[in-house]
């Protein structure tokens, strides 16, 4: 892992980004959205494709 | 109908519009080849990934793909939130501007003057999207365009079909107030 911090610094600016903007962007869509069926499913494949980048993630470190 | 937006008992929905989906289309199409870029770069190199450097790659996949949906979700939510309501007494434009700036603001029917629509291009031409610009009367006079919108013809003969109808209704009403008679006479 030393050596890469760098990248590690990247993952961890991404991450907090994705975090952030998720919890704003579904506040916006919550709130401001026109049906609430469609926030929830836009907020479901929010979590559900960054999960699949957070098994990346994972699958480097195992 | 809406969080966002509240109707009168008396106000009848006509139209809601959202840009023409090619438009969203483009922009997607964009952020997928950079999602799928590195996968590319793979292809070309499979060495990347069976190597030494797999874990750094693996690492900075996952950054990538983390930025790639904030960008899908930024440009939906733009798409999604942007919306022009046409009832049968006003229109209602709602627009994201920006994550933290949103606008709205409405047209009453009898303070429209004039609609102008503009489609310029090939593909506006060949997907029938375009401009729709709807100028308003009043000590403020501004136009409103609100850009990419499927079938502009049909949403500017109904915008000006409801125009007609209230100025009509609007004009009666003045009418009937002249001819009658006062309590004094």
């Amino acid at each position: 892992m030393t050596g890469y911090g760098f990248l590690w610094i990247i993952f961890a600016v991404a991450f907090f980004m994705y975090v952030g903007y998720g919890c704003v962007l579904m506040y916006h869509w919550f709130t401001y959205g026109y049906d609430q069926k469609v926030a929830m499913i836009a907020s479901f494949l929010y979590i559900a494709t960054g999960s699949i980048a957070l098994a990346l993630f994972a699958g480097a470190l195992v | 109908m809406t969080s966002a937006f509240y109707m009168d008992d008396d106000e009848e929905l006509l139209l809601k519009i959202r840009k023409h989906w090619f438009l969203v289309f483009l922009d997607f199409a964009i952020i997928k080849l950079f999602a799928i870029a590195p996968f590319i770069i793979i292809f070309i190199f499979p060495s990347l990934i069976t190597g030494v450097a797999q874990e750094p790659v693996m690492i900075g996949l996952s950054a990538w793909f983390l930025l790639c949906i904030i960008a899908f979700a930024t440009t939906w939510t733009n798409y999604y939130l942007d919306l022009w309501v046409v009832t049968n007494k006003r229109i209602v434009v709602l627009e994201q501007i920006s994550l933290f700036h949103r606008e709205e603001t409405t047209m009453r029917m009898e303070r429209i003057q004039d609609t102008t629509i503009e489609i310029n291009g090939f593909f506006p031409s060949f997907f029938n999207y375009g401009d729709l610009t709807v100028n308003t009367a009043g000590e403020h006079t501004k136009n409103h365009t609100f850009e990419g919108i499927p079938n502009p013809e049909e949403v500017k003969a109904l915008v000006l079909e409801r125009v007609d109808a209230v100025t009509e209704h609007k004009d009666k009403l003045e009418f009937s107030d002249v001819q009658r008679p006062s309590h004094g006479e």
